[in-house]
């Protein structure tokens, strides 16, 4: 009898105020248990896009409480700086490490995307505590995907931009 | 008529050999150890010793005496004795001054003590480098901070929920972007799009706007609060260090309070860099150094601010310090404060501060070349006011003078104790004491070194003990007798005395190296008479070019002197060049024309500004002895100019005056002059010869020039009576008068040198006042009668015809 084995995908699944050391750290320590093809995934949020769309929407500065217009621009630049930001950082983590590591962006209600990306696999899902609840959580669960939530990253917090 | 005879000096007048038979010896073995440089210095040697015990203000000291005197070596050797009997003087550090880092602090320690307190300052700091960051890194700390920590985050995050809660209450979502907040509308907790909103009635889209602008501005109030919350932790965290490091640091500083408490400024700062280590503590728990150095330019503290810069140590001195400084510029003297590049600025602390001589003498003795000293700019100033305000303030001479508006370092000055010995020459002495008014309220003391001895037997055997000292000390061969006799009489030639010994150290010693080295060519085991000769006469051959040129052009009649046959009006003078140290006579010819005139005697050599004063001085004497002498009553009717011929340099000195006067009788007389003579020696008003100085490079000047040209027995010198215990000849000179081949004639009056020099008795006044007809004076008498008459004559035609 043929037996089917399924790849084993672990993925990384960042957002834009996600701290990546110590997602990047338990995908490592699942890795040593039993090697994988490694992703990390920019989740982009889509409610920005749509607060974004807004005409009364502001966004306050978390430094200097001041207000400044959060139009789909700023909405859009935020998340192409924040992707590549977190891409740089996984890269020079995965060089330091020397592992192979695909990156990606999707886009949290895009399940089509989320499909391509689970295939035929078998998926462990490394994410912060923050993605619970959101489309992309949500989806993945349905699709009998493991999801394991790492660090404790509330609101307010700072976002980890430290060296890696 | 002057007998030659009495006036010709014998062989043995014109060397004083020397007489050692009361000094038992074979050669300088037997003497050694028994030599002093200080004999016959006892007036410096006294002052010196007076000076260093006065312990009033202005008490330093000034040694007058020429270079190569040994002055160093008597000033040194006097200030050891005083500095064996004093106890070792105070330790100096600069340390850092917390409160103000400009102005570094100094603290004061007993001998050995400084050494002591940086070593323990640095075990401290090797100490809390180990001690701090295994506080900061122990589990206890750990827990604390942790504890702080997640208080301060449970309150933020008690905040937000907060917040975020009331919002959602109004179907408000917070979402968070990288850099801030944006509130979002929801409905079933989902995100209202553009259309989604637009699609919704106008009053509920107003509420909606006005709810956001409502929780907008509470989310403004809440996270103003953040700050104070992270000051509160920042403070807790503070708090927290300060506890750690006082139980970390508390005991070791606490010994070496203990250790130096009898050092109350030492306690002040054990205090003050407890205070500050604790202050810092966040700074030092960073515990790896940034990858590059400027990274931590400027930020947290480090440990070397807590080094100690012993700028004074005394650790290891037996008494006082007695401190020479070769090269007296001003860092050296007054100390300087080092800088390092950082990044293309120049940077400094306390502890690159570095004291100068002044320092490291305080409490003893420093000697100070003078003329070192006032060749390098701002030192004597600087030095003067160390003095006068008894401190030694480290700043730069820029800074001293008020030139530089940049912030420098400002050490505390350091109180001065010391006493100055400064070295250098009289003239020096004489023009500091002359023009700066301070110098004598400074150097109150001068120990003036003699020059030179009297040769007495004690003097003799003084310098010959010497002379062993010096062979022994530096290695020499030993010097036979005859060779010690030999130097010692050159002793006497240096005085330019025979009855006198210089003191000169330095010629000594290089006489008697140089003698050694002349032995050892021949590989002989001790130094004997002929080589202190050779070594003589090798230094004049390695000096004589200049001489030999004169010498060569003198025998090729390019330099016109006669050494033989006479001349109205011409005679061999005398001068002396030096070059450095080496000094040559040599024959100048003198002529003199006279005719009908007023009375004045024109000195060419003045005219031109070629003469000095002295000897300008010695022509108007001659002119003034010329006219009292012959013209007591009549008018001195006579124009006369005398003349150095074939000279083109400066002449000073009177010493020709006698010279200048034969001349110019001869030329008034008519009667000539020898030419085979030559002649020196001063002249006062009333006719007398007086000594001059170069007598002996003055007679061997002429002697050389006969000598060239085959001695005939006839040749010789005129000198001053006076000068007789001065002559020193060389030996060939002394042979050659020995063998009657040259002559040196000494004589006390003008008439004497006339009679020799014309052979014509020069004549005395008999008891009518007239002079003997036919004699030199006779005949200038009779023709300066003749001119004033004359002169009557033409100035009564003259009045006729007006």
């Amino acid at each position: 009898m043929n037996a089917v084995v399924s790849k084993h995908k672990i993925v990384i699944a960042v957002t834009a105020t996600s701290s990546a050391k110590p997602l990047w750290r338990a995908a490592m320590d699942l890795l040593a248990r039993a090697e994988g093809e490694l992703i990390a995934v920019f989740v982009a949020d889509e409610r920005w896009e749509r607060a974004a769309g807004l005409p009364f929407t502001r966004e306050i500065s978390s430094i200097t409480g001041t207000a400044s217009a959060f139009t789909p621009e700023r909405a859009q630049d935020l998340v192409a700086a924040s992707a590549t930001r977190m891409r740089r950082k996984f890269e020079k983590m995965a060089a330091r490490n020397s592992r192979n590591m695909v990156f990606e962006i999707l886009s949290d209600v895009d399940e089509r995307m989320i499909d391509r990306l689970v295939g035929d696999s078998q998926l462990t899902v490394i994410a912060s505590h923050e993605l619970s609840g959101s489309p992309v959580y949500l989806t993945l669960q349905r699709r009998r995907c493991e999801i394991v939530l790492v660090g404790d990253a509330g609101l307010g917090k700072p976002v980890d931009e430290t060296a890696d | 008529m002057t007998n030659e005879h009495s006036v010709k000096l014998s062989a043995a007048e014109l060397y004083r050999a020397s007489d050692l038979d009361e000094i038992v010896f074979d050669d300088t073995r037997d003497l050694s150890g028994r030599g002093s440089a200080r004999h016959g210095q006892d007036r410096a040697v006294d002052a010196v010793h007076f000076g260093l015990e006065m312990a009033d203000d202005g008490y330093n000291i000034f040694v007058l005496g020429p270079a190569g005197s040994d002055r160093h070596e008597m000033a040194r050797s006097i200030a050891n004795e005083h500095a064996q009997k004093q106890p070792p003087p105070p330790d100096w550090c600069y340390v850092n001054n917390f409160d103000d880092p400009v102005k570094p602090r100094a603290l004061r320690f007993a001998a050995g003590q400084g050494t002591q307190f940086r070593n323990d300052m640095n075990s401290l700091i090797e100490e809390l480098r180990l001690a701090i960051p295994a506080v900061f890194e122990s589990d206890d700390y750990r827990k604390q901070l942790k504890a702080v920590e997640k208080e301060t985050e449970r309150r933020i995050e008690a905040e937000h929920k907060t917040f975020e809660a009331s919002a959602k209450k109004e179907d408000i979502n917070v979402l968070q972007t990288p850099t801030g907040f944006v509130l979002a509308p929801t409905r079933d907790d989902k995100v209202l799009s553009d259309e989604e909103f637009n699609a919704l009635p106008e009053e509920e889209r107003q509420q909606i706007q006005e709810k956001i602008e409502r929780l907008s501005k509470q989310l403004q109030t809440h996270i103003e609060k953040m700050p104070r919350i992270r000051k509160d932790h920042i403070e807790r965290i503070k708090a927290l260090d300060r506890d750690v490091m006082t139980i970390a640091i508390g005991l070791p500083i606490a010994e070496l309070k203990k250790r130096y408490a009898q050092v109350e400024a030492a306690l002040v700062y054990l205090d003050d860099v407890e205070q500050n280590i604790i202050n810092d503590a966040q700074g030092f728990r960073q515990t790896e150094a940034p990858s590059l150095p400027f990274l931590n330019m400027g930020q947290g503290p480090s440990f070397s601010r807590y080094e100690v810069n012993l700028l004074i140590d005394n650790a290891d001195s037996q008494g006082a310090p007695v401190v020479y400084e070769p090269n007296p510029n001003y860092p050296n003297i007054i100390g300087k404060i080092e800088h390092h590049a950082e990044l293309g600025a120049l940077v400094t602390d306390f502890r690159l501060i570095r004291g100068g001589a002044l320092h490291a003498a305080s409490g003893g003795y420093l000697l100070i070349d003078a003329w070192r000293m006032l060749s390098r700019p701002f030192v004597w100033e600087a030095l003067k006011q160390s003095l006068l305000a008894k401190t030694v303030r480290i700043e730069s001479p820029g800074e001293s003078y008020g030139l530089l508006s940049t912030t420098a370092l400002q050490p505390a000055p350091i109180p001065l104790d010391v006493k100055i010995i400064m070295i250098g020459e009289r003239w020096l002495y004489y023009l500091m004491a002359q023009n700066d008014p301070e110098f004598n309220e400074l150097f109150k003391v001068a120990a003036d070194l003699e020059d030179d001895l009297e040769r007495t037997a004690n003097n003799t055997q003084a310098a010959v003990f010497l002379i062993a000292d010096v062979v022994n000390d530096k290695g020499l061969r030993p010097f036979r007798r005859d060779a010690v006799a030999r130097v010692i009489e050159q002793r006497a030639r240096r005085a330019d005395d025979s009855e006198r010994l210089s003191t000169h150290m330095r010629s000594l010693v290089d006489l008697l190296q140089q003698s050694n080295h002349w032995a050892g060519r021949r590989d002989a085991a001790t130094v004997e008479s002929e080589d202190v000769e050779h070594a003589i006469a090798a230094r004049i051959h390695r000096a004589d070019r200049a001489q030999r040129r004169l010498l060569d052009a003198i025998e090729r009649d390019v330099l016109l002197i006669d050494t033989s046959g006479e001349r109205v009006g011409q005679v061999n003078g005398l001068a002396v060049s030096s070059l450095g140290e080496y000094r040559f006579g040599h024959p100048i010819r003198i002529t003199a024309t006279t005719r009908i005139g007023s009375g004045e005697v024109v000195d060419v050599e003045r005219e031109v500004e070629l003469g000095g004063a002295v000897h300008s001085k010695g022509v108007l004497i001659l002119s003034s002895a010329l006219a009292a002498r012959y013209a007591a009553d009549m008018p001195l009717s006579l124009a006369a100019s005398i003349v150095f011929e074939q000279s083109y340099a400066g002449i000073d000195g009177d010493s020709a005056s006698v010279a200048e006067l034969c001349a110019l009788l001869s030329s008034i007389s008519g009667v000539p002059i020898k030419q085979n003579l030559a002649v020196t020696g001063s002249i006062n008003q009333l006719g007398r010869v007086q000594v001059i100085g170069g007598i002996n490079e003055k007679i061997e000047g002429f002697f050389d020039v006969c000598k060239a040209r085959d001695l005939d027995g006839r040749h010789g010198v005129v000198i001053p009576r006076d000068n007789v215990k001065h002559l020193m000849l060389r030996d060939d000179v002394v042979a050659a008068v020995a063998a009657g081949q040259f002559s040196v004639f000494a004589v006390r009056s003008i008439d004497e040198a006339v009679t020799l020099l014309t052979g014509v008795e020069a004549g005395e006044r008999n008891a009518q006042g007239k002079f003997e007809q036919g004699t030199v004076n006779y005949k200038v008498e009779q023709q300066l009668l003749h001119y004033a008459q004359a002169r009557q004559a033409f100035s009564s035609k003259a009045k006729a015809r007006q």
